[in-house]
């Protein structure tokens, strides 16, 4: 009798890890992060995407946010985006 | 954004499952004011041409200064009030002006100034940022 198995995917929510700002000149930065799609774009799931929030106030009451981008795949560096 | 100032920053992905939001991490503009060489604070007794200074400070843009603006108040020959008044490279006028020079000083001469007259002074400089602040 052969041996059988069955493969179960499991489509996890998505990591995200932010990494130290890059070019900081004094109007702009380039914001860095690496991101993960949690097996979604392997399991024939919907796309994925990424931003980044952005202000003062380091509670985040109030910020500004970069247009929203798609990506997929696992430990993904975020394209670097740069805010005007 | 705006210069010498802290930003925070996460960045944030989201699939089916749903939302994930990284870490906050901070940074600091840098700054563009340039330092205000000469005159000096409370210099009294100038009888000549005056030659104003600074140094430009970069706050990490390429290119260097590509223009400056220099900033008056006080009373002035020609004009009414104590401004403030903009250098044009030829005169003062009460219309903010830019001069495009990568100078970092200028000299304008005596009849330009009132006799027994008090001045403050302030110079932005432009370069690949844009326009900075005047210090």
């Amino acid at each position: 009798m052969s041996p059988s198995f069955f493969v179960v995917g499991i489509v996890v929510g998505p990591t995200a890890t932010t990494t130290p700002a890059t070019s900081v000149l004094a109007t702009s930065a380039t914001l860095n992060g690496v991101v993960s799609d949690g097996l979604q774009s392997q399991q024939g799931g919907g796309s994925s995407s990424y931003h980044f929030d952005y202000g003062t106030d380091p509670n985040f009451g109030a910020f500004s946010s970069t247009t929203s981008s798609s990506f997929s795949g696992m430990g993904v560096p975020s394209p670097p985006t740069c805010p005007a | 954004m705006t210069a010498g100032t802290r930003y925070y920053n996460r960045v944030v992905a989201t699939n089916t499952i749903g939302t994930t939001t990284g870490k906050a991490v901070s940074f600091e503009t840098s700054t563009n004011l340039p330092t205000l060489v000469a005159p000096s604070d409370n210099t009294t007794g100038i009888q000549m041409d005056t030659t104003f200074s600074w140094p430009y400070n970069s706050g990490g843009a390429a290119g260097g200064q590509t223009g400056y603006s220099l900033k008056l108040s006080g009373n002035v020959p020609g004009h009414s009030g104590t401004g403030p008044w903009y250098w044009t490279g030829s005169g003062w006028t009460a219309t903010q002006t830019w001069v495009a020079s990568a100078a970092q000083s200028v000299t304008i001469p005596q009849a330009f100034f009132s006799p027994n007259t008090s001045y403050t002074w302030s110079v932005a400089t432009q370069d690949a940022n844009g326009q900075g602040p005047y210090a």
